[in-house]
């Protein structure tokens, strides 16, 4: 079993998938059954997918094309 | 990914290989650097190296990992020793959940999807701001897992850090993360109503 302070603890492992399935389990059912830590689980998932969504960037075409040239060149 | 036979044939094939993961080494030499011309520099620079020392990499492990470890090495080594902006001080511990916290603090509801709710909260802009501002330590931990997806163990191997000061430094730094964007937050007059555009 786990408890809030236990989720407290390892959320950010879970969410990292650095737990084992065994742990993770256990965490999965205790936020099936806690709104408190379920709402905390789906508040951080959003802030840890802000960084991907705002941090895109396509590398410019000229910087391969300087890549190729300075390899092969 | 297979493993790459170096024979003088396959060295294209090779190189075009790792040129596949150009566009994720810009991103984030993009916010290692904070700007575009250091970045393009810092990308340029782990290619000549990966180039050069192509045979250190060893066929069938991740040529990934491979390129961020020369990547976050020379940003380390070369580009922030003749920087002119120097460092920023780590703050330290910060309490855990700040963002959560400080909303729940304020009051605020976070509706019935608060991972939409604390997404449309925030624009673009003070994301990246909010980034640019951690310790560059920090910051390179963030990205290299919330940017890149790299386990710990593989950040561990990029960085040359054991794996217990990788997870400190990723826990400070989305710590101070969250704290910039609830100053960010503070500064708009922030409410949640506003952030799901009803009312």
């Amino acid at each position: 079993m786990r408890d809030c302070q236990d989720v407290a603890r390892e959320l950010h492992e879970f969410l990292d998938r650095e737990l084992t399935d065994q742990e993770a389990h256990l965490i999965e059912l205790h936020l099936e059954r806690c709104p408190k830590c379920y709402q905390l689980e789906r508040f951080e998932t959003g802030v840890i997918k802000l960084v991907r969504r705002d941090c895109e960037e396509a590398a410019p075409e000229h910087l391969k094309a300087r890549i190729r040239s300075m390899v092969h060149g | 990914m297979q493993g790459i036979d170096r024979t003088i044939g396959d060295q294209d094939e090779f190189f075009e290989e790792a040129l596949a993961h150009v566009d994720a080494l810009y991103r984030t030499a993009l916010r290692m650097t904070r700007n575009p011309a250091d970045a393009e520099d810092l990308v340029q620079e782990a290619y000549l190296k990966a180039h050069r020392f192509r045979d250190g990499f060893k066929p069938g492990t991740n040529l990934r990992a491979w390129l961020f470890r020369i990547l976050t090495n020379t940003f380390i080594n070369d580009y922030r020793k003749r920087s002119r902006q120097p460092d920023v001080t780590d703050v330290g511990d910060l309490e855990e959940y700040y963002l959560y916290r400080r909303i729940k603090e304020s009051g605020e509801e976070l509706g019935t999807n608060p991972e939409e709710t604390v997404m449309n909260m925030f624009l673009d802009d003070e994301v990246r701001e909010a980034l640019d501002k951690l310790p560059d330590q920090n910051r390179t931990a963030v990205l290299l897992a919330d940017l890149e997806d790299f386990s710990y163990k593989d950040i561990a191997e990029i960085t040359g850090a054991p794996i217990g000061t990788v997870m400190s430094r990723l826990h400070r730094g989305r710590a101070q993360l969250q704290k910039n964007l609830w100053e960010y937050a503070q500064s708009r007059g922030y409410s949640t109503d506003k952030a799901r555009g009803t009312q």
